[in-house]
């Protein structure tokens, strides 16, 4: 079963459940992919905890269903194991660095530059941990992954939106940008059409991201 | 993409569904009539996705209880009457319905009653992770588990057959990868419900007393001997027995739920999909008999892969002992697994390749020598229970005693955590003011107690603690945070707002009225607006001078909802600005009010406020003792 491994990482409120939900999605309609799964944080994270979304895509499967007797085969678990994540979308750096598991030799990740530090750190509460610096972390993404593109994203949403929001969909146009081979950009625009009510800003988004590599 | 086509869609078309989303299309599929509940995550998107469908099939007719256990009774007089029935609670809320979960599992369903407990292993917004499997075994019900979200809709639906069958309430578990976990599902036909249905006046059925509940009891053990012979063939529970081996030995699995799915992960990892033999339970409890000999005789070692408590495990030992297994074959479960949180995918490949001494390596993981600060969850910006929490913190320090703070649970929960650090004890839902009741039995008066919970929380468990309080005496002084919504599990309505689940009008209950009934005397009672923080301190002083048991009402939307309320209207909320000059960086706003849309800059001693989360609250503006803060006047 040759399955595509996405992980969205971020802060709650950056929309890592928006950016799962358009790449499912796209997975649905896409006919090169048979299936989706995924999974997302819920529940008291969203309030600017760490959250993570995951996309699978089963290029080649069954659809499994009791109801209608499919076999069992092609069931899989939501959550991605270790190595194996084809796509990072990093929107916090600290957040990229806690999921660096999922990284292998054959990941290719999206960082944000764009630091948010947690209310913890900067009130120096006693719990441990410090927070690494954009080199340090881009040194460890290097030495594991295929290749990183990292950039502030947040400021470039901020400057041609006047808003941070838009960081998610400007990644998300860098990513599909670079796995043209999986993500087909007229596809994907489409899918944004359908899922904002106005979706003019996030298309711009979406296209600046898509220009940027 | 509105939530409302998951109605409309025709059977046989494929929807990428929250596993939640498909648990509601299953009880839309099965006709069912009545569904009941109250909000908590991972269960909360269910009633929620139901209610979006009531526009289109008003046959539904949905609540949201003002808790889990009347949730479960209104579930249960739908049964009664013979329509298929669904209550949807969280785990821990199921401990609340418990008392009437324990007793009409003696009695049995007449039309389908479902209970849906959506559990929390990891504990990702839970106080604990209660493995309510265990309430199968405690009330004799069938449970049932699903491993995706086309098997949850598939199995919903047939849960309210089963049910209806052997006149059996069904338990209907989950787990938060479940519930929010996303997939492909093929929808299936929607059932017309039944049309005639009504009360049947079979006391002896329905009245558990003594001498009913006597038969009744043999009535549930013989109902459940039929059950448990039946598992044996359902098409739920999946027996695939291989006769070949894995270094030279044949070995077989036992899963269900999230488990199996990452268990599918790693054999087909590992290549050995063909190689071994497996049992899929989508029954976990009674477990099919007849098919686990069959599998215990087809093995030399058994691995069970089940999160949380070894349910699983402990049965098939039990089933092992009896049949005389013992000492032919290995049987391991927790000995390889752990007993807490949720699995992460790779621990299960790990672990059975460990079992069958498959070569598994991983390409080296990549690791930091750091060790990373927790990203905590915090209160919103412009978040109410952060101007109610500074009073009373403040309040704290002009007197000069340590308050006892109990608290309940909900978004303020959060106050716990640096800066404000203003939650002492927290349990259970309702627990604040049961708790105060307690302190104030220990502690003179000159020990203020307070008892800090949200409006919904305070319909659901706290008003029986205010009545308690009122009745022995327990002074007390109970701090409402009405902050008009449900809101940690998505915003929800609840009495005080008046809108039902449907967002059609119902009766609002006003909290001020409520509390006057239960015997708080009109001095005694305090309702300020929350963000109003000079008055908010100057009349909690009063309420903590005061005597008897006394309840402030602090009162103010909740910020994520008063934006969605500006958004609506098309009305920008004001935006403050910290005067760099008149600044003394004493850092009061950043140290003890701490919302997250204030800065602090060591190097040059000055605070400031991060325009892009600020949402015009202007609490800040009155906090700050050298008036630094304004609102700007141009944005």
């Amino acid at each position: 079963m040759d399955i595509f491994n996405i992980l969205i990482a971020g802060i709650g409120g950056q929309g890592t459940i928006l950016l799962g939900n358009i790449l499912r999605e796209y997975g649905l309609r896409s006919p090169l992919i048979k299936n989706v799964v995924g999974t997302e944080t819920r529940g008291v994270s969203q309030r600017e905890g760490s959250v993570s979304s995951t996309v699978r895509y089963l290029i080649d499967s069954k659809i499994y269903s009791l109801e209608q007797g499919y076999e069992i085969e092609d069931l899989v678990s939501p959550l991605i194991p270790t190595n194996d994540a084809h796509l990072i979308i990093g929107l916090e750096p600290l957040e990229t660095l806690r999921n660096l598991k999922f990284i292998s030799e054959k990941t290719e990740i999206i960082y944000n530059t764009h630091k948010r530090f947690p209310r913890n750190v900067l009130l120096n509460s006693e719990l441990e941990g410090e927070y690494p610096s954009n080199a340090y972390i881009l040194d460890i993404l290097d030495q594991f992954a295929r290749r990183t593109i990292s950039m502030d994203f947040t400021e470039l949403s901020i400057q041609y939106f006047e808003s941070s929001i838009y960081a998610n969909i400007i990644s998300l146009g860098v990513s599909v940008k670079e796995f043209q081979n999986i993500l087909h950009k007229k596809l994907i625009l489409k899918v944004i059409k359908d899922y904002f009510p106005d979706s003019t800003k996030n298309t711009e988004a979406f296209e600046l991201g898509f220009d940027l590599v | 993409m509105e939530r409302s086509h998951y109605a409309l869609d025709k059977p046989g078309k494929s929807v990428i569904m929250l596993g939640n989303e498909a648990v509601a299309r299953g009880i839309l599929e099965a006709g069912t009539i009545i569904g009941a509940g109250y909000p908590g995550t991972p269960s909360s998107e269910i009633l929620k996705t139901l209610a979006s469908m009531e526009n289109y099939f008003p046959h539904l007719k949905l609540e949201w209880s003002i808790n889990e256990k009347v949730g479960l009774e209104v579930a249960i007089a739908g049964s009664m009457s013979d329509v298929r029935s669904v209550a949807c609670m969280k785990h821990v809320g199921v401990n609340v319905a418990a008392d009437a979960f324990m007793t009409i599992a003696y009695a049995g369903a007449r039309g389908g009653l479902v209970v849906v407990s959506a559990d929390d292993p990891n504990l990702y917004s839970s106080q604990n992770e209660q493995d309510n499997r265990f309430y199968g075994l405690h009330g004799l019900v069938p449970v049932f588990e699903p491993s995706t979200p086309q098997e949850a809709k598939d199995m919903m639906k047939y849960a309210f057959e089963f049910s209806e069958k052997y006149e059996t309430v069904v338990l209907f578990r989950t787990t938060t990868r479940l519930n929010h976990g996303r997939g492909n599902v093929v929808l299936g036909e929607i059932q017309k419900p039944k049309t005639e249905h009504g009360f049947d006046w079979d006391r002896e059925r329905w009245v558990c007393l003594p001498s009913h509940s006597r038969v009744l009891r043999k009535n549930l053990l013989e109902r459940m001997d039929i059950i448990s012979q039946d598992v044996n063939q359902s098409h739920l529970n999946g027996l695939n027995l291989s006769e070949q081996t894995v270094n030279g030995k044949k070995i077989g699995f036992i899963s269900a739920g999230i488990p199996y799915s990452h268990l599918k992960d790693a054999l087909s990892y590992l290549e050995i999909e063909d190689k071994v033999s497996t049992l899929k339970l989508g029954i976990v409890y009674p477990l099919p008999r007849k098919l686990i000999i069959k599998l215990l005789k087809n093995v030399d070692k058994l691995l069970v892969i089940e999160e949380l408590e070894p349910i699983i495990e402990t049965l098939v030992k039990k089933i092992a002992f009896e049949e005389g297994f013992v000492g032919e074959i290995e049987i391991v479960g927790k000995d390889l697994f752990p007993q807490n949180f949720e699995f992460p995918a790779e621990l299960v490949i790990e672990k059975v390749a460990k079992f069958t001494n498959k070569e598994f390596e991983l390409s080296e993981i990549p690791h930091t020598e750091l060790k990373l600060p927790p990203r905590l969850p915090v209160l919103c910006p412009g978040c109410s229970h952060r101007a109610t929490f500074y009073a009373i913190n403040k309040l704290e320090k002009k007197l000069k005693k340590q308050f006892i703070n109990s608290s309940d649970i909900g978004c303020y929960t959060l106050g716990v955590y640096k800066p404000l650090e203003a939650i002492d004890a927290q349990i259970c839902m309702g627990g604040s003011i049961g708790m105060a009741n307690g302190f104030s039995k220990l502690y003179g008066d000159d020990q203020p107690l307070l008892a800090i919970l949200g409006d919904s929380t305070f319909f659901h468990t706290g008003v029986p603690g205010l009545v308690n309080a009122v009745y022995n005496q327990n002074n007390m002084l109970i701090v409402i945070l009405d902050n008009r919504s449900t809101s940690m599990t998505g915003f929800q309505d609840n009495p005080g707002t008046g809108v039902k689940i449907t967002k059609k009008p119902g009766t609002r209950v006003i909290i001020e009225d409520l509390v006057k009934g239960c015997g708080v005397p009109e001095e005694n009672i305090w309702l300020e607006d929350s963000n109003d923080i000079d008055k908010m301190v100057e009349k909690l002083e009063d309420a903590i001078n005061a005597e008897g048991v006394r309840v402030f009402i602090s009162r103010h939307i909740c910020s994520l909802l008063e934006m969605g309320e500006f958004k609506a209207r098309n009305i920008t909320p004001p935006t403050y600005k910290i005067d760099k000059e008149a600044c003394i960086g004493c850092q009061i706003c950043y140290n003890q009010f701490g919302c997250p849309a204030i800065n602090f800059n060591e190097k040059l001693r000055k605070a400031s406020i991060d325009q892009s989360l600020c949402r015009g609250c202007g609490v800040c503006e009155f906090i700050c003792p050298q008036g630094a803060i304004h609102e700007e006047t141009q944005k």
